[in-house]
């Protein structure tokens, strides 16, 4: 009796250590996340990285950077303030010209060393002021610059997403508006026109068969290369598979993305019939 | 203690548990998210399809090189060229398919590679032809080997390889030999290679039947009647010819075997007019006018009178037989103007076919059964319409270009044979069944009419 309770602590004893050492690795997994999360803001980092003229310096720079993307905007504007402001000292900032400067004795000046040295401080101030007000300033600009430019980008992504909302889908189309979305429509029709220039079909060697269709869907690459060519639908006319198959392929590679279609592909579908043979 | 130790560790358990569940739901959540089962979500997909249905171009882009030659002689350097112009002008005949010219082919022409492994199909490909025919030749004297190949470009695949071994003289029937079977892979029958086309010619002035090759090719004089000839019919076993002929000084009926001189004349009173054999039968159907009305009559293939197949007022003539024999479309008066009619032998039920236009004339009714091609006047011109059965898909397949009489399909259905007058007299012309590569078929002196397509001739 007492050697069965003495193997039932000993089990819950290795469980309960086994258990501790479970959890221990779970919760330390756990602890790695936040990690990962200030990773991506080091990768949002060189979406927008300072240019060089920027130097290396510049505080609010970084702290632009990491901000959150749906801040964006918000920081555009304040950037825009901040530019402005920064820009008014620029442009007051006297320039020091010491050509056509009196020559006037440098013993009253130095005559008390307390003096001279808050005189060198002043100077040092301006200077650092001036230079720092300068750096930042063009760093700003060059930083204005490139958050519109991304704004460009994402809007267009935007648009280009509202009107093909998946890029499998394939379902977007006229209508559904955006400049992206009748670019592609567009590109589709050109693609579908360079396809039928290369589809040969006799119609009396599909036989009397009536009604027939073969439905082809592929991915036309940035390059203009076909892949992953598949018959969502044969017709059961093996003549007519052939013929739509071969057009395809005829015309590959077709023409390639044109600029302002950003994708990893367009996704085409085909109905081939020949109800146009009479 | 060890209540106190039993009871954490069950709380710890159940807590575990508890996550273990939450993490299973989310990654399984995660899973379907991403979409892990890729196929499911592809056939699930709706595409937004562009339609394509004119096709640029309605034939096979077709290539032959000049073939190789295997002997390395002369006589094999000539035939190699003329070998291969032949099978590309036989081929293209059919109208399925489109040659390239050998100018923009990238293969060496004075290498041509003739097997599979040899073959850069690329090369091919890139000048737009979808199928290739190699052919080698090895002549010694009389005699010559021709192995011949077609090939799927796009697949890289040998579809047919064939080699023909026979007298030099008998070329033309190795390549048709090859390019039946071309036909038989691509439609499933062997076309019209083994055919013959029958036509009136006039010859010392009288109109007599001439019978050429299936293109044109050696016409010669069937009959030699010194008297006119017209209405040539072949039997469906392409051995004997009925024709009508004014050899006795009236309208005849001559029913001849096409080997030899044996037959049977039917000569009654009145007129014995467009004989037509039943398929698979030695029987036929002509217009007759013993009775005083011309009316249609099932004769034997001796001439004897099986039995009146119409009875009307009015004129019934030219029958033409479906496919399977049990129908037979013909002319009739009966409704005032000249129109198609349609009787169903065994019921004895007559439909009319035609309401357009005020004369049709001349049916044919296609091999392939869902169609009859026929002549029509309109507006004081004569051309060629085709009509489905039902009385439905009325085509125009000839325009503005003379009178076009006479269709007659050739034996799979692919082809029209006609008589036009585009060029001032009567010539026999060929046309696809959509009406598309109308060409003159025959070069004769004098006018030629009423063309007649033989069925395949397996002896030839």
């Amino acid at each position: 009796m007492a050697g069965e309770q003495r193997m039932v602590y000993w089990a819950f004893g290795l469980s309960f250590i086994i258990h501790l050492a479970f959890f221990g690795v779970f919760l330390a997994a756990q602890k790695h996340k936040p990690n990962r999360i200030s990773n991506t803001t080091v990768v949002n980092v060189s979406l927008v990285a300072t240019p060089h003229k920027a130097g290396r310096s510049s505080t609010p720079v970084k702290k632009t950077v990491t901000t959150p993307k749906k801040k964006t905007s918000k920081k555009k504007e304040t950037l825009k303030k901040t530019v402005k402001v920064a820009s008014k000292p620029a442009k007051k900032a006297p320039v020091v010209s010491t050509s056509g400067k009196p020559k006037v004795s440098l013993k009253k000046k130095t005559f008390k060393a307390s003096k001279v040295k808050k005189n060198a401080l002043k100077d040092i101030e301006k200077k650092v002021e001036k230079t720092s007000s300068e750096r930042i300033t063009s760093a700003l600009d060059s930083l204005k610059a490139k958050v519109e430019e991304q704004e460009d980008v994402k809007r267009l992504e935007k648009e280009e997403s509202a009107a093909q909302p998946s890029a499998a889908t394939g379902s977007e189309g006229a209508g559904q508006g955006g400049r992206v979305g009748e670019l592609i429509d567009i590109y589709r029709v050109e693609i579908a026109y360079q396809i039928q220039k290369n589809w040969a079909f006799a119609e009396g060697l599909a036989g009397s068969a009536k009604d027939l269709e073969a439905l082809l869907v592929f991915k036309v690459m940035p390059n203009g290369e076909i892949s992953e060519l598949f018959w969502d639908k044969r017709s059961g006319n093996e003549y007519l598979d052939k013929s739509a198959y071969r057009a395809i392929m005829k015309a590959n590679p077709v023409a390639p993305h044109p600029t302002g279609i950003i994708r990893p592909y367009v996704l085409m579908a085909l109905r081939f019939t020949p109800e146009g043979v009479k | 203690m060890f209540q106190c130790f039993r009871d954490y560790y069950v709380f710890n358990v159940i807590k575990f548990m508890q996550k273990l569940k939450f993490i299973i739901i989310f990654l399984a959540m995660v899973c379907l998210n991403l979409g892990l089962a890729p196929n499911h979500a592809v056939g699930a997909e709706e595409y937004e399809y562009i339609d394509i249905s004119n096709p640029f171009l309605r034939k096979i882009p077709t290539a032959i090189p000049r073939f190789k030659n295997i002997s390395g002689n002369m006589k094999g350097r000539d035939l190699s060229v003329d070998l291969a112009n032949s099978v590309s002008k036989t081929l293209e005949f059919t109208g399925y398919f489109e040659m390239l010219d050998r100018g923009a082919f990238l293969a060496d022409p004075h290498d041509p590679k003739i097997v599979a492994t040899e073959i850069n199909f690329r090369n091919w490909t890139v000048v737009g032809s979808e199928l290739l025919v190699t052919g080698g030749v090895a002549a010694k004297e009389e005699y010559m080997e021709l192995e011949l190949r077609m090939f799927d470009t796009f697949q890289g695949k040998l579809i047919i390889g064939k080699r023909y071994k026979g007298r030099i003289s008998n070329q033309r029937q190795m390549i048709h030999r090859f390019c039946g079977e071309v036909m038989y892979h691509l439609t499933g029958n062997r076309g019209v290679f083994n055919s013959q086309i029958a036509f009136i010619s006039v010859s010392n002035g009288n109109k007599e039947i001439f019978i050429s090759e299936f293109d044109g090719y050696k016409p010669h004089q069937f009959t030699n009647n010194n008297a006119i000839t017209l209405f040539p019919a072949w039997s469906s076993d392409a051995q004997w010819m009925a024709y009508t002929s004014y050899v006795n000084g009236k309208p005849d009926l001559y029913i001849r075997n096409i080997k030899g001189k044996s037959g049977a004349v039917v000569s009654k009173k009145g007129i014995q007019i467009t004989p037509a054999w039943v398929p698979g039968k030695f029987e036929l159907a002509a217009t007759l006018s013993f009775s005083g009305d011309q009316e249609i009559y099932l004769l034997t293939g001796q001439g004897k009178v099986i039995k009146r197949l119409t009875k009307s007022r009015g004129i019934d003539v030219e029958p033409t037989w479906s496919p399977d024999g049990k129908k037979m479309a013909f002319v009739s008066k009966r409704s005032g103007t000249p129109q198609i009619y349609i009787k169903d032998v065994a019921s004895g039920r007559v439909r009319r076919l035609t309401y357009e236009g005020r004369y049709n004339t001349q049916p044919n009714w296609s091999p392939k059964g869902d169609k009859i091609a026929f002549s029509t006047m309109q507006i004081g011109r004569i051309d060629i319409f085709t009509i489905g059965v039902d009385g439905k898909d009325l085509r125009r397949l000839t325009e503005d270009q003379g009178d076009n009489e006479a269709p007659c399909w050739s034996p799979d259905g692919s082809l029209i044979t006609f008589s036009s007058s585009r060029e001032g007299i009567s010539k026999i012309y060929v046309m696809t069944a959509f009406g598309t590569d109308q060409r003159r078929l025959i070069s004769l002196p004098g006018p030629q009419t009423n063309p007649k397509w033989s069925p395949n001739i397996t002896s030839n």
